[in-house]
């Protein structure tokens, strides 16, 4: 029977601080307006002026013949920063050429912050430049991926790809926590991952964290079919508990202010210790029911013989309170209420 | 939804582009043509259709698609024109396939804003459809029975029984919070379970 409730406990001690990661996250996503994480914050539609048509410009099959080996999917023409480019798409990635020679396109620092603040709707300065080939490969960009740094309330970064010419993302906190979150819901924590929630590592957590349902799953199912659930306080008359020492002298009679018998019995001071604080771990709190025993849980089970459990002594902690005698069961448990009650007197 | 393979959901697997190239064979007109004829011309774009390679121009309030060997206009992709399509792109028999034009009401697996596309079921044993626009003649997105399986656990996951796409909304909100406080009581119960020793039956 305490198999099912071992392998529970265990499963939970193996899988639960990432399921609270995964339900914390998901919270997170859950209350915290999009808006927040949006890394477009101060993104705008770059404006489109007609291509430049003043010079001659080459054709795009002579741009096709540069690519013998390759099978382009794509030559666009485009407009950027006053000078029309050709951006070609082939299986090998995405390669940019001024349209009038055909050169290759490579923005000096200036053209970079010009075409990253052409992206930009908020009023932040530009104070620094660096090359972020590091995460190139997040953003399906080339080695020569630039960040732009912009002075402004949500540390606004563009990054900038300077072969294509292209602004490849806008981030800022938002976006930068949105990420931390993202890696923490998908427990990506190799850096190399990419955003990844297919990996080996996930798919453990998540069948343990399976089996962690369906193990407590089948313990509420048992749990309810021995009755040991029970809604609310039991209807009682008698609302006063009468505590016994071992040898049924009595000791103190307490009136109930809860509905568990534990915190009945401890009402204002702690006239029965337990380690467990009542999680029915640690079988201190047993105490002998004189009259009308409740039926035994399995946690009475587990920590009680059944010549204990026909006495009528339960762990106090997993039944509810309900008037009538209930006895201390050894000499231990009688020091303590005695030490007790001297101290306070 | 770990355990299946994103791009597999995606329907990666389905279709191959590689094969979508330029051709070099034949003379296509001058793009200085093309943008004599539309001066508002702010981007082109030259690729490959099934039937034969385009120049899409995009103007300050509209999209075109010509002919890159003749500049004829294309009003919308033929049936014939995107089968063609599909029979380049896809990894597997298109025997048993229909088609259907759809140009309003997007089925439910389709971004509305990809319409109009010419719809191709492939009719086989997980229900592929491919998705060509009958604007570009190009392959839009490709649906199978994983994806639409994938879908509904979204919708599981994320709790919104309606459209599928709110994750903000308050059932999440209340049963995220009732499973963060069952979690919480659960791990301080794992924590006390293992931290007092047993006490042995007396």
């Amino acid at each position: 029977m305490m198999s099912m409730q071992i392998l529970h406990r265990w499963l939970a001690a193996i899988v639960g601080l990432q399921l609270f990661i995964w339900v914390a996250t998901g919270l997170a996503f859950n209350l915290i307006d999009s808006q927040h994480l949006n890394g477009n914050h101060y993104r705008q539609k770059m404006t489109a002026p007609p291509v430049d048509t003043a010079s001659a410009l080459a054709e795009p099959s002579q741009l096709l013949l540069q690519f013998p080996t390759q099978t382009v999917s794509a030559i666009t023409l485009d407009n950027v920063l006053g000078k029309a480019l050709y951006r070609v798409t082939s299986d090998k990635g995405k390669f940019g050429f001024w349209a009038t020679d055909l050169s290759p396109v490579k923005l000096e620092p200036d053209q970079l912050k010009q075409l990253a603040l052409s992206s930009y709707s908020g009023s932040g300065q530009v104070i620094a430049i660096e090359l972020a080939n590091d995460v190139a490969d997040k953003y399906a960009a080339s080695s020569a991926l630039y960040r732009v740094d912009l002075q402004d309330e949500r540390n606004t970064h563009i990054y900038v790809d300077a072969t294509t010419a292209e602004v490849v993302a806008h981030e800022n906190w938002g976006s930068n926590l949105k990420q931390l979150l993202f890696m923490l819901h998908f427990m990506d924590y190799l850096p190399d991952n990419g955003v990844s929630f297919n990996h080996i590592a996930i798919r453990i957590v998540a069948t343990i964290v399976l089996l962690l349902g369906i193990s407590g799953a089948i313990l509420v199912i048992r749990k309810l079919k021995h009755g040991q659930y029970r809604i609310g306080r039991a209807h009682s008359e008698n609302n006063t508990l009468i505590l016994l020492s071992p040898d049924n002298e009595p000791l103190e009679t307490i009136t109930i202010h809860h509905s568990g018998m534990l915190d009945a019995l401890n009402h204002h001071k702690e006239r029965i210790r337990t380690s467990c604080g009542g999680g029915g771990q640690c079988g201190m709190c047993r105490v002998k029911f004189i009259d009308h025993p409740p039926l035994a849980t399995d946690q009475d089970r587990s920590k009680l013989t059944d010549d204990q459990l026909n006495d009528g002594i339960r762990l106090s902690c997993q039944h509810q309170a309900m008037g009538g005698c209930v006895s201390l069961v050894n000499a231990a448990q009688l020091r303590h209420y005695i030490k007790l009650s001297s101290i306070l007197d | 939804m770990v355990i299946m393979d994103i791009d597999f959901i995606r329907g990666k697997h389905l279709t191959h582009k590689a094969t979508l190239t330029i051709p070099t064979d034949k003379t296509l007109i001058s793009i200085g043509e093309v943008l004599r004829h539309f001066p508002g011309a702010t981007r082109v774009n030259l690729y490959p259709s099934a039937n034969e390679p385009r120049y899409q121009v995009v103007l300050a309030d509209r999209v075109i698609f010509i002919s890159a060997y003749n500049g004829q206009p294309v009003q919308q992709v033929t049936q014939a024109e995107a089968a063609l399509m599909v029979n380049q792109v896809f990894n597997g028999s298109t025997n048993a396939m229909t088609a259907k034009l759809v140009t309003e009401n997007a089925p439910s697996e389709l971004n509305p804003r990809l319409l109009p596309v010419w719809q191709f079921s492939i009719n086989d044993t997980v229900n592929t459809r491919l998705y060509i626009s009958a604007t570009s003649g190009m392959l839009v997105t490709q649906r199978h029975d994983y994806w639409r399986l994938f879908d509904i656990m979204w919708m599981l996951h994320i709790m919104d029984y309606e459209d599928r796409e709110d994750i903000h909304n308050p059932l999440l909100s209340l049963m995220s919070l009732l499973a963060l406080m069952t979690v919480l009581t659960g791990l301080a119960l794992v924590f006390v379970a293992f931290a007092n020793k047993p006490s042995e039956r007396s």
